[in-house]
């Protein structure tokens, strides 16, 4: 059996509010991170605290408690493709018993769909019948719905267009600074990163190698992070 | 040597991680329930639609039977016990076990490839986020549609083999259908319709434990979906020759046990 370790190699916290970016190479962990953070995998060593407690050995009927307060947008849209988009994005909130009636449940769904620039005329057709991009801002609607105090989100601009992807690092700004719901950005999206984020953490085989402001990552002269920072100054060069 | 530990070793890890599966869906679906229009859905998608090539099937399993059986008979001149060797053998033996492969096939790709497709775009992490136990929500009503099934389509594919065997022999074998239908009851006893009985859902559970587990434990993308899919079906196919001695050996050892008449 071949085993993969990950380790951030240093303590990663994130405070209310905050916009934090794991940024780093493919397959540096950045995804597996997330998924110890919400209990789908588990960590042989080291240990994820929630809300101040360690969440280690935890039985699946507390992850679920978790899980509501922190919720996950997927690398994939990772929407049922048997249920509608009214279907999908109403899961949690009727797993969680959070509106009772099908009209709340009709209201709330199109509040979320227009949160993330999505017409409600879409709530009865099924995932296969939308593009990719449109998937994955339904996948982040249904995310928002069950109200989450802390946000994981997996390469949430990928395959977007740039309008919605100046619409989504918007929106991950507004949960932040408007109703301080804390955001933990997996990304390649280095536009992004400098744009939006309060900090930076750069991964590098398991281990956090840097970390910082976006202004400090940008004077950063470990090789690593000064590649990719290069790579998004010349870009933003372009762009100018 | 060491890969034959190896094999060994996968085989009891499969067998326990199967039987863990089954164990924890049953448990679940117990405990939790079903939601119905999910069954039925889900009936509809593996039963419903798997009809037509069920039908097809067994009327061939039937006609096959009888033609070869007809050319055995013929050289004893005992053409007159065709109807009941060909009904006995399809509903004790080689109709559960034909009509199962055919549903593996059918069924079991099916469940296996969509469960799998499901884990590998992170669908089952994502229910499992948003509040609820993909074993209640996705696999229990997969796992019980495709049992309850495969156990109908099983039997109507039986029925339709005898059916089969009777229009073939009547038609291209010039044995009156009448006295076909009358020798089914010498050769045919309850007994032998109960052995079939028992195979097709022991073969149906064998289809939807084996598929659902090949396709939620799936990983490694959609070179992951088609190892599911192949391991899925080739376990299947094995485990049903396996079962199909296994039961028909205990139903004479019971029969001679408990001296119930005419096997």
């Amino acid at each position: 059996m071949v085993q993969r370790k990950y380790s951030t190699g240093s303590d990663l916290e994130i405070g209310p509010g905050e916009i934090v970016f794991v940024i780093g190479k493919s397959g540096t962990g950045k995804s597996v991170l997330l998924k110890h953070i919400v209990g789908l995998l588990r960590p042989d060593a080291g240990e994820v605290y929630f809300d101040g407690e360690p969440t280690s050995g935890k039985p699946e009927s507390e992850w679920y408690r978790i899980r509501k307060q922190c919720g996950m947008v997927f690398q994939h849209p990772a929407l049922l493709d048997s249920l509608t988009v009214l279907e999908n994005v109403a899961f949690g909130l009727r797993a969680h018993r959070m509106v009772k009636t099908e009209s709340e449940i009709r209201e709330a769904v199109a509040a979320q769909l227009e949160t993330v620039n999505l017409n409600a005329d879409i709530m009865d057709r099924f995932p296969p019948e939308l593009s990719f991009a449109v998937q994955k801002r339904v996948s982040l609607a249904r995310t928002l719905a069950i109200s989450p105090d802390v946000l994981l989100f997996d390469e949430p601009t990928t395959a977007q267009d740039p309008v919605a992807t100046r619409a989504i690092n918007e929106l991950i700004k507004r949960l932040a600074r408007s109703l301080g719901v804390s955001c933990l950005v997996v990304s390649h999206d280095m536009h992004c990163a400098l744009a939006i984020a309060d900090r930076i953490v750069m991964l590098d085989a398991g281990k956090a190698v840097a970390e910082g402001t976006p202004k400090q990552m940008l004077a950063e002269k470990q090789p690593l992070v000064a590649g990719f920072m290069k790579e998004a100054k010349e870009r933003l060069f372009e762009v100018d | 040597m060491k890969w034959i530990k190896q094999m060994a070793t996968d085989w009891i890890v499969d067998l326990g991680g199967a039987t863990l599966f089954a164990w924890e869906s049953v448990g679940t679906g117990l405990r939790r329930g079903v939601r119905l229009s999910n069954l039925v859905d889900q009936m509809y998608q593996v039963g419903v639609k798997s009809l037509p090539t069920t039908i097809t099937a067994g009327a061939f399993v039937g006609a096959i039977l009888a033609i070869q059986l007809n050319v055995q008979l013929r050289d004893y001149g005992a053409q007159a016990v065709l109807g009941g060797l060909a009904t006995s053998t399809t509903i004790r033996n080689i109709g559960p076990v034909l009509i199962a492969f055919m549903l593996s096939g059918k069924v079991g790709a099916y469940t296996a490839a969509e469960l799998g497709s499901m884990r590998v775009t992170e669908q089952m992490d994502a229910v499992r986020c948003l509040g609820a136990n993909p074993i209640e929500f996705i696999v229990v009503p997969r796992l019980l549609a495709v049992i309850l099934s495969s156990f109908c389509l099983l039997v109507i594919g039986l029925m339709v083999g005898i059916a089969g065997g009777i229009v073939i022999s009547h038609l291209v074998l010039s044995i009156n259908a009448i006295e076909y239908v009358q020798k089914i009851p010498r050769y045919v006893s309850l007994w032998s319709v109960g052995t079939g009985m028992v195979k097709s859902f022991v073969f149906g559970i064998v289809i939807g434990v084996i598929c659902c587990y090949r396709g939620y434990t799936a990983s490694g993308g959609a070179a992951g979906v088609g190892r599911a899919v192949r391991q899925a079906a080739v376990e299947i196919l094995v485990l049903i020759i396996v079962l199909d001695f296994t039961l028909s050996s205990l139903s004479e050892f019971l029969h001679a046990f408990l001296r119930v008449g005419q096997l």
